[in-house]
């Protein structure tokens, strides 16, 4: 039973995973854990390890940043808008969600 | 001891005293010797001489007298010698004139380094790691403390990336280390690395240890950690976020337009004046509505934004779970897809959110069964189901709805068999009490109830027969005690007045029913005050709207919805639309400020209509003009009535001939 509910969770994972990657404008999609290892990423493996390594930096930082200003305060989302595109960042507990979304030309 | 053994030992002793005297003197007259010449020879000889030793003669005599002065002297007391030594030969100095030598003297140059302190504060103990904020909780202690127990691991990739950034750091190291210490080149260099790792520990905190480790996942971790439990909760609240943002980023990538000067909520146009409705947004869900009909509608007071839509089991694919209940989310406006999926096992015909719990959302199944879902879970299955047993229901639960207050709140559930049981939300095993509803013993099968306002006790109900009954719950006369007849067909939709303004309409109800017609009925007579048969087909579903007193909602089969508006015309709606294509609407729902209404169709969608605001802002005298609709209701209603039975022409009424059908229901056309 709980076996089929952790298949049916996960269907859903990939669902949602596939949803946001075919999103208008998605370039890349990388989770990564923690520990600085991916788990998932639909972009080359090189660029994945220094985009990895250098927005964990980052994220780190302006969370460090945000904690400092005020100890109750946490960072809860984080939004790199650049000339190219946007990345956006979703930090958690144990993991790290990095979007890469191009900006909409109108 | 003979004296001649003494005296040679103070000869002895002598000599020795004399060469520590000759020694001091020297230093003496090194010290002295530019005092005592300068004064005689000032004039003839330049300032900056070097001093000169003095010749031996002058030293014996002074020996001699020194001898002479103290013949046991120890060399303890040499010190005191030296001053009166010099105080003599100063005296005796000024009349020699004595040749001086000039001889270079190299000094030896010693240079003492300062003494180092080496302190303890007491304030840090540990090797400086990079900022620490000392109110900062554990886990993001977890990031910045990895330096501290972090070991350099073997592996030379991160070493090396290591050894090529600080090499300058670490080459005075490196000298200072290879010589002093002597070690072989090889382990000097395991030296320098352990040191500039632990260099770039302590400069490099903040970095965390993401850039040092990088390790492969295999596919098999990553499959792991995917099935792990953590990282789906994690993921269901990350891919939210992601994408909320993602659907609201093109529109707020505008603020970098500098020369459209528009507000960044481009959907703030407003209604035309004449326009009464205007289309928002449809929510559909290609997976989850495709093919499901539209069962049941609420929106959340909590949450006003989001909305629960319930639907049928999906005859085309057999493979998805038949009981489908999807919260939406108006509040982003391009986001497609839902907040929330539930899933049951048998087809949902009614839900509702709970009012008094802001995560649990309640349904009521096909099979009779009731469940209970919670948003705080990540799981789409009930958390709680009533039993399937003869206490509870076993028939279709048609309705639902939450009474009560905070503290004490009840779900009363109606089903297609006559029952009515009210449940405790936290404890659903069984009923906390269970009524059959029957009237003149005949059981009624309920389609539709409304508990009045904030009313407990009292109750309407429709019928699949078509009357539609008041009852109580508790007290003398627990039961239905009062039928309304008039309708011809299953009642499909039933609405309680809910407005408070200066005049209280809450004992009026509105039916529609699958006979084509929409009534209204006071609670307190038991014919319908009046017959709206503007329909061609059956009514699906009647609202009052919770903010104006004479305006209501209809929807039928055909996909057409009216807007009424009594004080305006009574018996024509004040807009009528029918929906394109072959779309037969199911249910339909006013949202709690009155503002916008929800459609359900029998194709999964949910159409979402904005209302003109002279719809949603009552006027003070909109419920006396609705006071003086009823009357004129009722005159009709006696007028027909008189008709009816007498061939005399009543007083005037505003309407033109009526033609009465039958005897139990009255209508007026306005031709």
């Amino acid at each position: 039973m709980s076996s089929t509910v952790v298949s049916t969770q996960q269907a859903e994972i990939e669902e949602t995973m596939k949803r946001i990657q075919t999103h208008k404008g998605v370039h890349g999609f990388v989770v990564m854990s923690n520990d600085g290892s991916f788990v998932r990423s639909t972009i080359d493996n090189s660029t994945t390890m220094s985009l990895t390594g250098l927005i964990r930096t980052l994220s780190d930082k302006a969370k460090s940043c945000v904690r400092d200003l005020d100890p109750q305060n946490d960072l809860t989302f984080l939004r790199i808008r650049t000339k190219k595109q946007e990345i956006l960042v979703a930090p958690d507990k144990d993991y790290l969600t990095i979007v890469l979304q191009a900006n909409e030309q109108h | 001891m003979s004296n001649e053994q003494r005296k040679a030992e103070l000869e002895v002793k002598r000599a020795k005293l004399e060469e520590i005297r000759q020694k001091k003197l020297q230093q003496e007259k090194l010290r002295t010797a530019p005092t005592t010449p300068m004064t005689p020879n000032l004039s003839s000889m330049p300032i900056n001489l070097l001093t000169t030793p003095r010749e031996d003669a002058d030293p014996d005599r002074i020996l001699q007298e020194v001898g002479i002065r103290q013949p046991v002297s120890l060399p303890a007391s040499s010190p005191s010698i030296s001053p009166g030594s010099t105080t003599s030969q100063q005296k005796r100095r000024p009349p020699t004139n004595m040749a001086l030598q000039i001889c270079q003297q190299t000094t030896a140059t010693i240079s003492v380094p300062p003494k180092e302190l080496v302190t303890y504060s007491k304030e840090v103990q540990t090797i400086e790691s990079g900022d620490k904020d000392p109110a900062a909780s554990p886990i993001q202690h977890d990031h910045l403390q990895w330096d501290d127990e972090f070991q350099p691991s073997a592996s030379g990739e991160h070493n090396r990336l290591v050894y090529v950034t600080d090499d300058e750091d670490t080459m005075s190291l490196d000298d200072n280390t290879k010589p002093s210490m002597g070690m072989s080149l090889a382990s000097a260099t395991e030296l320098k690395r352990t040191r500039s790792l632990k260099h770039q520990n302590k400069q490099l905190s903040l970095q965390g240890q993401s850039s040092m480790i990088k390790q492969e996942l295999t596919n098999d971790e990553r499959e792991h950690i995917l099935k792990s439990e953590q990282f789906q909760d994690f993921f269901s609240r990350s891919s939210r976020l992601i994408e909320r943002s993602l659907w609201e980023s093109p529109r707020a990538f505008d603020i970098f337009k500098d020369y459209s000067g528009r507000d960044l909520d481009g959907q703030n146009e407003k209604m035309d004046v004449g326009e009464i409705i205007k289309f928002d947004r449809e929510f559909f869900d290609e997976r989850w509505t495709r093919h499901r009909i539209v069962t049941c509608i609420d929106t959340s007071t909590y949450h006003p934004e989001l909305v629960l839509a319930s639907y049928s089991q999906n005859d085309e694919s057999t493979h998805e779970s038949d009981g489908v209940v999807l919260i939406w989310n108006t509040k982003y406006k391009s986001k497609p897809t839902p907040e929330y999926v539930f899933n049951c096992q048998s087809w949902v015909t009614s839900c509702v959110f709970s009012k008094f719990h802001p995560n649990i959302v309640l349904g009521g199944t096909y099979s009779g069964q009731i469940v209970v879902w919670d948003t705080r879970t990540n799981k789409r299955t009930p958390v709680q189901r009533t039993a399937l047993s003869a206490s509870s229901h076993t028939h279709p639960v048609y309705c639902l709805q939450v009474i009560g207050t905070q503290n004490a709140n009840n779900l009363i559930s109606i089903s297609n068999e006559g029952k009515m049981c009210s449940w405790n939300i936290e404890m659903m095993t069984q009923p906390q009490e269970s009524m059959d509803l029957a009237y003149r013993t005949k059981p009624v099968a309920a389609t539709r109830m409304v508990f009045p306002g904030v009313e407990v006790n009292n109750f309407i109900i429709g019928s699949e027969e078509g009357q539609a009954y008041s009852g109580s719950r508790h007290g003398n006369k627990a039961g239905i005690q009062d039928s309304y007849e008039g309708h011809f067909g299953p009642i499909t939709g039933l609405s309680c007045h809910n407005v408070n303004g200066s005049v209280d309409f809450s004992s009026l109800f509105l039916t529609s029913s699958f006979d084509w017609s929409v009534k209204l009925w006071s609670l307190k007579e038991n014919k319908p005050l009046n017959s709206f048969e503007v329909n061609s087909d059956y009514v699906t579903d009647v609202r009052w709207s919770p903010v104006h007193p004479s305006v209501f909602l209809t929807c039928d089969i055909t996909g057409r919805f009216d807007i009424w508006n009594l004080n305006h015309d009574s018996e024509l709606p004040l807009l009528s639309t029918t929906l394109d294509g072959n779309v037969a609407l199911n249910k339909c729902l006013w949202s709690h400020n009155g503002q916008q209404i929800i459609l359900g169709d029998d194709q999964g969608k949910l159409r979402l209509y904005d209302v003109n605001e002279f719809l949603t802002n009552p006027k003070q005298d909109d419920f006396n003009k609705l006071s003086s609709t009823l009357q004129e209701f009722k005159r009709n209603t006696l007028d027909a009535f008189d008709d009816n039975h007498s061939t005399n022409v009543p007083t005037t009424t505003t309407n033109v001939p009526t033609t009465s059908t039958t005897s139990s229901t009255s209508v007026s056309h306005n031709s």
